[in-house]
């Protein structure tokens, strides 16, 4: 391949990742980067048209024109950033067409990296950091091409006429060369994109994260996702169930396959959509070691289950939080830093007793949720009676104006049960038995509850739950409905349990007098198998799950809690918990006056010494590096070398040093004329030595 | 201030090594900068990645530039003979001491001062290897020019930063001023009746007599067993009928303040000089400031230059210059004075 033709690809190339790390935001309609793509693909082939001064004059006017046109739609959109990336976008690809000499070059790599940049703010995700890589190795190769490219145009038009057609013809014969490349060139590129890769991280890890950015939080957008408002349309939440999006991932030691999360319950049907009713809410209060507990008791938190959940953004405030059946308490981790944030994290509790947290919008929040997991005793349920609380049966047994044969089909369906339990029980093995599950199914707009029920038996979880609160509320028993989570994936390489959009779930919690509230799902197990992924896909999803973790960690949610704690691991002050979703391990005020006592500790008398001396001594350093050795004379394996070496270490011993003016002989004579008993052992050693130095091959 | 500053470190032998921005280097700090702003004022680590790689690109750039320059020599250029305003190619030598790694991008050229330099450039210079290359010098006037020594530099890995060595070699260089073409042609005023002239030395085939060697004369010239007796070199010189010498008279004094017209006077003497002399004529050279006796052929050239080079411009004063330039003119009686006046 020639010169020019490889730099152009590598070129196409540096512009191609750009694009890709802008066109994977989402932000912006797929025609705007693949029509930039295919501009600078024709680029590099048609690149000898756009060379007359008119084409780029006239390209000079439409960028004009152009540039005006962006300016208005932003100003009338009020999205300017949206425009500007694109007025970018097509920047580069007018230019793309016009690379001639090595300053349209280095331009082009300025309009890609301002696309960088930009895509920097527009795409926090994981392609972002894949595209880096090709970015920057492209990069390293185009501005070393580049660099090239302009002593080839030195070389090729020195003193020459431009425009002039043997001028032109020599720099085409320079530019075709094929010599260029070779494997030194190739080594010196792989050390340079290294070293680039290398002091980009450790730039990248150890740049302080203080200023304002410290005030704000990494935002991300926020995933869409219904269920956890207050009102959810039936079959809206389980629409969502074939979208593999992981939405949370959790750590617990008692966890287990299938994992269900539970989320917010809901109270009110009226017949097409639940609403919660009850979502008054109270702030929580939080204890010193910044638990919020759901209820009172549980002091301390003893035997119940702890889950870690890193929980990504999802859109819409506040935020549910989620936790394994029954929630007891949720903790934040403690961060004494935390408390400068103007917008702070707080808990609250409504009346049903959900949690949810305020903060910062689109982000992704880390905390830990403790759960009584207990399994329920059935005698125990079934002689709870049903004794209710007259609150909680106005409501959690309101219904709507039901269908009578809806009416009908509850008593039908537990007959001969004399309890909630075993009623509820009834109704399972109703569902599980005479319905099948389905993602397919329509009900129609008019009652899609009735038609479920009666007509037509498919469905997705949502219309199983509804359908047994609607049965069990028709028979007195208050119950409600609840999303969530689950099923879910033992993410082998993260060792989490990660949860999909398609793990979005809905069952049911019946209330039994003293003991609360009891999880039932009337949908078929067999829900958990339709959402398993072929073999292979799952295995390659989850290890791409597991990177876009550890680079939402440590890269966009990388913070000065994070630095601090690396400092701390540093200064072996604790340990840096690897294994936790915060990778900070809970850093505390105390930690932070240990850090400041130890760093004021250091002796920065010394450092600032050392750093006044060390351009001195550098330049010392460089004078010495740079004093030629004396090269000694002959072959140093020589026997008449080495008698004559030791002949002169032996006289200097004695005082007798040749003086820079004397040749070896002259040297000799005198210490032979001083000694006359050593003469003809001098001049023999030495004249070997004139032998073997100057005439080796006799 | 900031260019003298500059200049100083560029000139100084203190700093072995000269750092400079190139246009895209200016603007690669710009846009860091720029992005550290932005990252530090919103906090989003992304921006701190580019902007952690921009920072690696510019440190790559100055250390890879470095070890590009290192183990690359350059021999120093000698016996340089410019013409002032005139390009003048002088072929480098560079030679690359290094065991491994080739350098690239190198360009080298003699750093001399006030003459501007277009350098020699090398692309790809491989271990253990010896490359030449021209580089082109321009002096804007005549004189005596100091040479520091001989410049390395590149540009490479990025184009970012020029960084450049200087391996010093002191010398000299002697810049001859312009040749003005005389504005006459054919027959000079004077030199009618050439062949009744008397016999001088010059080109022919008859002995014309012996002199001592002098600086611009063919060695083969040398007469060896002469010269041994002498014990100083001597030269034959033979006879060259028909050719009347000339004495150019140059007026090196200025008329008035401004110095230019002198230096004039000064390109014109050259040009007639040099242009009598390709004639095949014998050619002195007479100035307020002395001067070079008649002669012939390249050797005289040089020597006619040589003067040129380095004469003074006097000052205005009373004295004429007449009767300095016509003693010394008569030194070779019957020799024509061609006057140059400012």
């Amino acid at each position: 391949m020639t010169f020019d033709r490889l730099h152009r690809i590598v070129t196409l190339g540096v512009i191609a990742c750009g694009l890709g790390a802008l066109h994977f935001s989402g932000e912006f309609p797929i025609w705007v980067s693949l029509s930039a793509f295919l501009v600078s693909v024709a680029g590099v082939k048609l690149h000898p048209r756009f060379k007359a001064n008119w084409v780029i004059r006239a390209a000079g006017v439409v960028t004009a024109i152009a540039g005006i046109a962006f300016l208005w739609l932003a100003i009338s959109d009020e999205d300017y950033l949206y425009w500007a990336i694109i007025f970018a976008i097509f920047l580069g690809a007018v230019k793309s067409l016009m690379l001639r000499n090595d300053a349209d070059f280095m331009q082009m790599y300025a309009l890609t990296f301002l696309h960088v940049m930009a895509a920097a703010v527009v795409n926090p995700g994981i392609s972002f950091g894949v595209l880096m890589f090709p970015y920057v190795i492209l990069l390293v190769l185009g501005l070393q091409l580049t660099n090239l490219r302009k002593g080839i145009q030195g070389q090729a038009l020195e003193g020459a006429k431009t425009g002039d057609l043997q001028t032109e013809r020599r720099l085409n014969l320079a530019l075709a060369r094929r010599d260029l490349i070779h494997g030194g060139f190739i080594s010196v590129t792989v050390g340079v994109t290294l070293s680039v890769f290398l002091i980009s991280l450790v730039f990248f890890f150890i740049f302080p994260r203080l200023g304002f950015g410290f005030f704000a939080q990494q935002s991300r957008r926020g995933m869409a996702m219904t269920g956890f408002s207050d009102q959810v349309n039936l079959g809206d939440f389980g629409n969502i169930a074939e979208d593999l999006q992981v939405v949370m991932r959790v750590k617990s030691p008692n966890a287990q396959l299938p994992l269900r999360m539970r989320g917010q319950s809901l109270d009110f049907y009226d017949g097409k959509s639940w609403k919660k009713t009850t979502h008054r809410r109270r702030p929580m209060v939080v204890d010193s070691d910044g638990i919020a507990r759901v209820g009172r008791g549980l002091d301390p938190l003893e035997g119940v289950v702890a889950q870690e959940i890193y929980l990504e953004p999802l859109a819409g405030s506040p935020r549910v939080l989620f936790g394994m059946s029954t929630p007891v308490a949720y903790q934040r981790p403690p961060n004494a830093l935390e408390a400068l944030r103007p917008k702070k994290w707080r808990f609250f509790r409504d009346l049903a007793g959900d949690v949810v947290l305020t903060g910062p919008d689109a982000v992704s929040i880390v905390y830990t949720a403790y759960s009584e997991v207990s399994d329920f005793n059935p005698q125990a349920l079934r002689v709870a009676g049903n004794h209710y609380d007259e609150r909680l049966l106005e409501l959690y047994t309101e219904l709507p104006p039901l269908n009578p044969l809806v009416e009908q089909l509850a008593s039908d369906v537990v007959a001969g049960q004399n309890n909630p339990y075993d009623i509820a029980q009834a109704i399972v093995s109703f569902f599980h038995k005479e319905f099948s599950y389905s993602l397919n199914s329509s009900h129609g707009d008019y009652d899609p509850l009735a038609d479920f029920l009666l007509n037509n038996r498919e469905g997705h979880c949502e219309y199983f739950a509804s359908g047994m609160v609607i049965l069990l509320r028709q028979l007195g028993i208050p119950a409600r409905i609840v999303n969530g989570f689950a099923g879910g994936i033992h993410n082998e390489y993260g060792d989490y349990f990660a949860l999909r959009k398609s793990d979005a779930h809905s069952w049911v919690e019946v209330y039994f007098p003293d003991n609360g509230w009891v999880t039932f799902d009337p949908t078929p197990p067999a829900f958990l198998t339709s959402r398993a992924s072929p073999g292979l896909l799952a295995s390659l999803m989850e290890a791409m799950d597991a990177v876009q973790l550890a680079w939402y960690r440590w890269v966009v949610e990388y913070n000065l809690e994070k630095q601090i704690s690396f400092l701390s691991a540093l200064f072996s002050l604790k340990k840096d918990n690897e294994n936790s979703f915060t990778g900070a391990n809970s850093l505390t005020r105390n930690d932070i006056r240990q850090l400041w006592y130890r760093l004021k500790a250091l002796p920065w008398g010394y450092f600032g010494l050392a750093l006044l001396l060390i351009p001195p001594l550098g330049i010392v350093f460089i004078r010495l590096l740079r004093t030629p050795k004396k090269k000694k004379l002959g072959d140093q394996r020589d026997p008449a070398v080495k008698a004559y070496n030791q002949l002169r270490r032996e006289l200097k011993s004695k005082g007798y040093i040749k003086a820079p003016t004397e040749t070896q002989l002259d040297f000799a004579k005198r210490v032979g004329a001083e000694n006359p008993e050593l003469y003809d052992h001098l001049m023999t050693t030495t004249w070997a030595y004139l032998e073997a130095v100057f005439n080796p091959k006799a | 201030m900031a260019n003298r500053l500059e200049d100083f470190v560029w000139r100084s032998d203190f700093f072995p090594r000269k750092l400079s921005f190139t246009k895209e280097g200016k603007a690669l700090v710009a846009i860091s900068i720029g992005l550290g702003i932005a990252a530090v004022n919103t906090g989003n680590n992304l921006l701190y990645l580019v902007f952690g790689i921009s920072l690696a690109l510019i440190i790559i750039s100055g250390l890879l530039s470095e070890a590009n320059l290192r183990g690359v020599l350059v021999k120093p250029v000698s016996g340089l003979r410019p013409i002032a305003g005139q390009p003048l190619s002088a072929v480098l030598t560079v030679t690359s001491n290094r065991t491994r790694f080739p350098a690239f991008s190198i360009e080298a050229w003699p750093l001399v001062e006030q003459a501007s330099s277009t350098p020699g450039r090398i692309l790809d210079l491989s271990p253990g290897t010896t490359v030449e290359t021209a580089c082109s010098l321009v002096f804007p006037k005549r004189g005596l020019y100091q040479m520091k020594g001989m410049v390395v530099a590149t540009e490479f890995p990025f184009s970012f930063f020029k960084k450049s060595l200087i391996i010093s070699s002191k010398s000299t260089v002697l810049v001859y001023p312009r040749l003005k073409k005389p504005a006459f042609t054919g027959a000079l005023v004077g030199f009618e009746g050439e062949d009744e002239s008397r016999p001088v030395a010059g080109r022919g085939v008859e002995f014309f007599g012996v002199r001592d060697f002098r600086q611009g004369d063919n060695p083969r010239r040398v007469l060896h067993r002469l010269s041994a007796s002498k014990q100083v070199p001597v030269v034959r010189e033979d006879e060259q009928l028909g050719v009347q010498s000339a004495w150019v008279a140059l007026v090196n004094r200025a008329t008035t303040k401004d110095e230019a017209d002198v230096e004039d006077a000064i390109e014109r003497a050259a040009g007639l000089a040099v242009y009598l002399i390709n004639q095949g004529r014998m050619v002195g050279l007479s100035t307020m400031s002395g001067g070079v006796p008649p002669g012939t052929g390249e050797g005289q050239v040089t020597r006619i230059l040589d003067f040129l080079a380095t004469v003074p411009v006097l000052p205005a004063n009373d004295k004429s210059p007449e009767s300095i330039i016509d003693s010394f003119a008569a030194q070779a009686p019957g020799a024509k004075l061609l006057w140059v006046r400012p």
